[in-house]
């Protein structure tokens, strides 16, 4: 690779105020993640790693805030000192996040074709009608049947997966560098887990954008990343490239959560892999 | 969404009788022309007396000006519900605005306004009114809607703060917060309507208290003047004598069945909005 990472983030901190004190949820992170690149962030529930993605993205909630000495570069520009208007004029352009529950990352009152299409209204689609035709193109594009019909939806009226198909749509509308996907397939069961990732990884391949691929499956990072993060307690404690991580882990934590990973083999079948 | 909630609320048949009688009190405002038999504001004819009982010509009776009492009651439905709808509508869209901002923005503009709310909430709306009636002397009706309306604001304020302060946290609002939508579309399009459902309840239950609210004012004498006819001062005039009992009690049965109509409505939807969030979980 040539230049510099397409992501680079050092020593990011994010902290959230509870009731009970200041929680480090991110604490002090430093990774790269290069253009066109797969990478796994895998961990246990609660290590940080959603918060991590919230913070790269800036969408923090209200009780949530990056520490100052944080960095975060993308494609040259430094993240943490863009304007907020900068920023929104960013996300869902270069730099998109697909959200780990189908039906709570969408709008229970909006038709899901409404949805895809703001997304190309608020970058500058003028029109309505190609911002519509757009959004029921790219629904099809993710293997949505009858995607004209299906666009004028609500969200409870989807299955699980088709749900997931259409925030992959959002997400990738606009051809994106970067996607943040923050387990897209965990609230799917196990034959639709498998179709969502073979869709992940055929757009991936069209588009060549980057992936950081939030997930705690190692079956899924076997089958799609070429280098994993293991995060514990908001601490990145392993970046190896994933044959080398299967081989021989570095780190004990990276060794501890392979052996609790059910009959592993090295490129061994999806499903009944989660930690 | 939406219709599907009161859909469901119409389910039971206390909300449709509810609706039936607010339906018909409406038809009296909307049609008080071409309903009422009389002409509120003249004597009927110079054979009838004052102060008869209901009798076939006027099955109400007739009142000390010898005004018939169901003429009047019909054009009364008018004023009534129309001060009444009006200063709801006023107080319901301060009291969205007004929330909406103080529970999305949070920090010291949800704190400023929370306090405001408080203050205005801590003297007991009927003696305010009073205080500020008798401070800037009679009313015309726009003032009495005025008036009413922005006494009327803080409790939907504190529903739909409440409500925000939920929204805002969800998933659906971060993730299109991530797809880039600004700031004030967050509010308008992702949020706002998801407050609609509880707005509505926050407004019946406003209107079933500003109906008897303008009813106590009139009934004081400090709400509308005397040749406009609303239950408020019907029931006022006809307050001097016991023996003409039925110049107080239609204005007041039609004062307790709206009541008891809006209030009976306002449950039923409160409970299709629970159920249908019991449901979401």
């Amino acid at each position: 690779m040539t230049g510099p990472p397409l992501l680079q983030v050092q020593d990011l901190r994010t902290t959230y105020v509870r009731d009970t004190g200041r929680v480090h949820a991110v604490d002090g992170v430093t990774f790269d993640v290069g253009a066109g690149e797969i990478v796994a962030l895998v961990g246990e529930s609660g290590c940080g790693k959603t918060a991590l993605a919230l913070s790269l993205m800036r969408v923090l909630s209200t009780n949530g805030r990056l520490e100052p000495g944080s960095r975060i570069r993308f494609d040259g520009l430094d993240l943490l000192s863009l304007s907020e208007r900068a920023m929104c004029d960013l996300r869902g352009r270069r730099l998109a996040m697909i959200f780990q529950e189908p039906l709570s990352a969408l709008n229970p009152v909006m038709t899901v074709g409404a949805q895809v299409a703001e997304v190309a209204r608020l970058h500058g689609e003028r029109s309505r009608r190609v911002a519509w035709d757009r959004a029921i193109a790219m629904l099809e594009r993710t293997g949505i049947a009858a995607a004209g019909r299906r666009a004028r939806q609500y969200p409870h009226e989807l299955s699980g997966g088709m749900r997931q198909r259409v925030l992959i749509a959002m997400a990738l509308l606009l051809a994106p560098s970067l996607v943040i996907a923050d387990e897209p397939t965990s609230a799917l069961d196990v034959t639709v887990q498998a179709q969502i990732l073979d869709l992940l990884r055929d757009l991936q391949r069209e588009t060549g954008m980057a992936v950081l691929f939030i997930t705690h499956d190692f079956g899924v990072v076997a089958e799609l990343c070429s280098r994993a993060l293991v995060m514990r307690e908001g601490k990145i404690v392993e970046d190896a490239p994933v044959d080398r991580l299967f081989r021989s882990p570095a780190h004990p934590y990276t060794a501890e959560l392979l052996a609790v990973v059910p009959r592993l083999r090295a490129h061994g079948p999806r499903g009944a892999t989660a930690v | 969404m939406a219709p599907l909630f009161a859909r469901r609320a119409l389910r039971s048949t206390g909300a449709r009788m509810a609706v039936g009688i607010l339906a018909l009190f409406v038809l009296c405002a909307v049609a008080a022309k071409q309903l009422a038999p009389y002409d509120p504001r003249v004597q009927p004819a110079a054979d009838t007396g004052k102060n008869q009982p209901p009798s076939r010509a006027h099955p109400f009776g007739t009142d000390g000006a010898s005004r018939d009492v169901l003429s009047r009651l019909i054009y009364g439905a008018r004023v009534s519900l129309g001060v009444a709808g009006s200063s709801v509508l006023l107080a319901v869209t301060v009291g969205a605005l007004v929330g909406a901002l103080a529970g999305f923005a949070g920090g010291w503009v949800d704190a400023a306004a929370m306090r405001l709310v408080d203050a205005v909430l801590s003297v007991p709306r009927l003696l305010l009114l009073i205080a500020l009636v008798a401070s800037v002397g009679p009313l015309s009706i726009g003032g009495i809607i005025l008036l009413l309306g922005l006494t009327g604001w803080p409790v939907t304020s504190r529903i739909v703060r409440a409500e925000v302060r939920t929204l805002r946290e969800r998933e659906y609002v971060h993730a299109a917060r991530a797809t880039g939508v600004p700031e004030w579309r967050i509010l308008a399009a992702h949020v706002l309507p998801g407050v609609i459902p509880q707005l509505i309840v926050a407004a019946t239950l406003a209107l079933a208290s500003v109906i008897p609210t303008e009813a106590s004012l009139s009934y004081l004498g400090l709400g509308l003047r005397p040749p406009t006819p609303s239950w408020g001062n019907m029931i006022l005039e006809g307050s001097d004598d016991p023996r003409t009992w039925w110049l107080v009690l239609f204005p007041g049965l039609a004062i307790v069945a709206t009541v008891l109509s809006v209030n009976a409505l306002g449950d039923r939807l409160r409970e299709a909005i629970d159920a249908r969030q019991y449901q979401r979980r």
